[in-house]
């Protein structure tokens, strides 16, 4: 079942190095057909386009209101005491949207663990099972955090909006079939690194809200999510040494 | 509102040398802030101008006489085209575009099946919408599954996420995707202007699944657009073939541009968002001019007035909007209609052909892709993660 390891020797045209005449070539080519327009800098340029399109651009979108009563009353005592409740709104549901996707995540690579085994010092099923009930109780929490604050759980914040377009390069390396565990995992390190810092700041933010009960709550969930990163960092380590045979 | 097409002559083609890459590159609209319904218009409007350029180029292949004005009209049609695509936003993922892509082709086709005056031609718009409708529900499901997107963030619960006719049932020979044509010397505009527009959608979703399906990197993702957009090859066959083929190349012409400014009057109606509403009647005025052209076009080339073939005022606007009990009652009725030739039977009743049988057992013999991505999906606020909702949620 297990594939041909990514390590291995073979045929990888991508360098210059394979086709070192026509490299040359190139090389020539290139220098006698010079740069057109010659002079002037290129960050420049895209500074002054992006210039044109920053004035007058909307955001990506904006924080949809809460929903309840409670949630209206919350947001205008935070209001009086000039806080500003969209800001905690949009952060949970970030996290929210990183949950879900990560409980997604978490199922592929289980699936990989299962068709491609592990290594020594790899993961076990169990601890990936174990990761991924864990995030699906953080998407949980989070549903009944915002629900709590009177805002609406199944919208899509400006903030959610950004971690999605940032995971939608973690699922292309987690989701295609020749991408073996390690390279799975390594997607995964940078999913667990980002959520880990999300945690942080939320915690920190909901505690400048008052709200000492959701605080420890997703204090509990950072804890968790800690864990998750050193497993992913162990795993990973283990899997250059044993590769590389330094193990 | 209606727009009497003998007065209104718009902006003259010369004049419509007018953009700049500013302008054709704008600031897309919101994927979070604007309603469904707007993206939804800029793709369905894409799909126009697609068609449109498509279409005069093969008037460039085929007509000696005509090149030079189909190339000058074309020009501005690709560069309409470029300032609409463009207004989709890039944090809009491939399969999120996707979703509102299935949304274009339910609502569109369903206005269009309630207002076809033709009973065989609303039955064949009313097959291929439950058709589209099934798609949405494996889009979403896939969506869900492997990205943890609601669909439902992009529908904004205008469009029901539930199986249609299953994909895996859609697959037929390309026999029994051909219609019988409308006759063009008794069609009404209507017919034949409804007809184009839902051709000129499901040819840009077929283009649009054949150009990103090889991006998705999930073996299974690639398959379900495989999938799908074999069924939009389907609905192209489908649809053009309703098309009387011996309409002349002009009367095809008019009928084009004059589907083009039903579109963006239609558009500009109930456009919600004022800075692409202007936009909208941009194109309108422009379309008006190009079918001015064209009709000066059809006066000396076929001697004959325009008004044989155009309706002198524009049917009434496309209603950009909800048809959520239509597509229920249409879903409950019609599911199990299936295709012999160009006649739609009651599974019940009457087996399909054996060359359906057998091109839908060959394509299937490893499965469904789509059954595979849906089992067991039962959409619901939030995902399939989320906890169930206490009580069913409410309509807007």
């Amino acid at each position: 079942m297990s594939p041909k390891r990514p390590q291995d020797p073979g045929a990888n045209v991508t360098g210059t190095a394979t086709a070192p005449a026509q490299a040359k070539d190139m090389i020539q080519g290139a220098q006698q057909g010079g740069p057109d327009p010659a002079g002037g800098d290129f960050v420049e340029g895209l500074a002054a386009t992006h210039l044109e399109y920053v004035r007058g651009a909307d955001p990506l979108g904006k924080v949809p209101p809460t929903t309840t009563m409670k949630g209206a009353a919350k947001a205008f005592i935070d209001m009086i005491q000039a806080r500003r409740t969209t800001v905690l709104v949009d952060k949970m549901g970030e996290r929210l949207a990183f949950e879900r996707t990560g409980v997604r995540l978490y199922d592929l690579v289980i699936m990989k663990h299962e068709l491609h085994g592990a290594w020594p010092g790899g993961p076990e099923a169990s601890e990936l099972r174990e990761h991924r009930r864990e995030e699906l109780d953080h998407l949980h929490l989070l549903i009944d955090a915002m629900k709590q604050v009177g805002a609406d759980p199944t919208a899509v914040t400006p903030g959610a909006d950004v971690v999605a377009v940032e995971s939608l390069g973690l699922v292309d390396v987690l989701s295609d079939a020749r991408t073996t565990l390690d390279q799975a995992l390594h997607a995964l390190l940078v999913a667990e690194l980002t959520d880990n810092d999300g945690w942080d700041m939320l915690v920190d933010l909901t505690e400048g809200f008052g709200h000492a009960q959701l605080a420890r709550r997703f204090r509990d969930a950072k804890q968790r999510e800690e864990e998750h990163l050193r497993d992913v960092r162990r795993w990973l380590t283990a899997h250059a040494k044993a590769a590389a045979g330094t193990a | 509102m209606a727009v009497d097409l003998r007065r209104e002559k718009g902006v003259p083609v010369r004049d419509q040398y007018d953009f700049d890459w500013r302008d054709l590159a704008r600031l897309p609209v919101s994927k979070l802030d604007d309603d469904a319904f707007t993206r939804v218009r800029v793709i369905a409007l894409n799909g126009i101008e697609a068609e449109a350029v498509s279409f005069q180029h093969e008037i460039a292949r085929h007509l000696r006489d005509l090149r030079e004005e189909a190339a000058v009209i074309r020009r501005v049609e690709h560069h309409q085209q470029t300032l609409v695509n463009w207004l989709l936003p890039a944090d809009l993922s491939p399969v999120e575009t996707t979703i509102n892509y299935e949304q274009v082709a339910i609502e569109l086709t369903a206005h269009i099946a309630i207002h076809e005056p033709d009973p065989y031609l609303a039955q064949v718009h009313r097959f291929g919408l439950l058709e589209d409708f099934d798609h949405l529900y494996r889009f979403a499901a896939l969506a869900d599954r492997l990205y943890g997107i609601d669909a439902n963030n992009l529908l904004n619960s205008y469009t029901d996420i539930r199986p249609g006719r299953p994909t895996r049932a859609e697959h037929r020979h390309p026999h029994d995707d051909l219609r019988t044509p409308y006759d063009r010397g008794h069609v009404t505009p209507l017919t034949r202007i409804q007809a184009l527009t839902l051709l000129a959608s499901e040819q840009q979703t077929r283009a649009y699944y054949m150009n990103i399906g090889p991006t998705f990197a999930d073996p299974l993702a690639r398959q379900v657009y495989a999938e799908i957009a074999s069924i939009e090859e389907q609905h192209v066959t489908q649809y053009e073939s309703i098309i009387d083929p011996d309409e002349t190349w002009l009367e095809r012409w008019l009928v084009h541009e004059a589907m083009e400014v039903w579109n963006y009057v239609s558009a500009a109606a109930w456009e919600t968002n004022s800075r692409i509403k202007a936009i909208w009647q941009r194109f309108a005025d422009y379309e008006l001019g190009q079918l001015q052209a064209v009709m000066d076009l059809f006066q000396q080339i076929e001697r004959r007035d325009p008004f044989e073939v155009l309706p002198e005022t524009l049917p009434e606007p496309i209603a950009w909007e909800s048809h959520r009990q239509y597509v229920r009652q249409v879903l409950a009725d019609e599911v199990h209609l299936r295709t012999v030739g160009p006649d739609f039977v009651d599974s019940h009743q009457v087996q399909e052909t054996p060359d359906t049988l057998r091109y839908r057992q060959r394509l299937n013999m490893h499965g469904s892709p789509t059954d595979t991505v849906a089992v067991g999906y039962v959409w619901r606020p939030g995902g399939e993660l989320a906890p169930a909702p206490a009580v069913a949620g409410g309509a807007k």
